[in-house]
């Protein structure tokens, strides 16, 4: 199972997605659309420590996480 | 009305009251949400951190990472502003950054943003980020 994370006020909401059903991924796409859409940042786990922005969805990533656009404070 | 009525009414309060806290207790609702946020966001910061910066911020309280493109060195410290100190390459503080998300979420997800972002697309963090002189003064 794949899984997309988002940050939001109570640590995260984690949704894990099928990347071998085709509808599974049409929504995990749906989400990533909506989020990036929404001004959330994308980035995928490439090893342990690392990550990598993704602008399009990627459905071989195992592991993305989302948040927040950032600002100066 | 009588007063055994009034004393009635007021037992079937106390009782309503009672059942309802032992509900919100069951269900853990009591319990602080921050913590509870907190907590959830410290474990996935930790599982997003290089195994250096894991070791690190265990001893010291605060992590390093590496900007993307210029290679300076970033100390990031628990908090939600001015948290981030970008260091020279004797590791002395130079200047205090400030940039988080524009949400609301907790300390440790604030600090995993700045990471991925600085790791990432150091231009783009440093173009939000409010820059301070930094003072030199141990935190």
């Amino acid at each position: 199972m794949a899984k997309q994370i988002v940050m939001d006020a109570t640590g995260d909401t984690q949704h894990e997605f099928n990347p071998t059903d085709a509808a599974s991924l049409k929504e995990a796409e749906r989400r990533f659309k909506e989020l990036t859409g929404a001004g959330f940042i994308a980035a995928v786990r490439t090893s342990v420590g690392q990550s990598e922005f993704i602008r399009n969805f990627d459905p071989a990533a195992e592991e993305t996480v989302f948040f927040p656009r950032l600002k100066g404070g | 009305m009588a007063d055994y009525e009034i004393l009635w009414s007021f037992l079937v309060c106390v009782v309503a009251w009672g059942i309802a806290l032992l509900r919100m207790v069951d269900r853990g609702a009591l319990y602080s949400p921050i913590s509870k946020a907190e907590q959830r966001a410290s474990t996935l910061l930790k599982e997003w951190l290089t195994r250096e910066q894991c070791i690190q911020y265990q001893r010291l309280g605060y992590f390093e990472v590496a900007g993307s493109h210029s290679g300076n060195r970033y100390r990031i410290h628990p908090g939600r502003q001015m948290n981030v100190d970008q260091l020279d390459e004797r590791g002395r503080q130079v200047e205090t950054l400030c940039f988080l998300p524009e949400k609301y979420v907790p300390v440790s997800d604030v600090m995993l943003a700045q990471k991925i972002m600085l790791e990432n697309d150091e231009p783009a963090a440093l173009g939000v980020a409010v820059r301070r002189a930094s003072l030199g003064l141990p935190r």
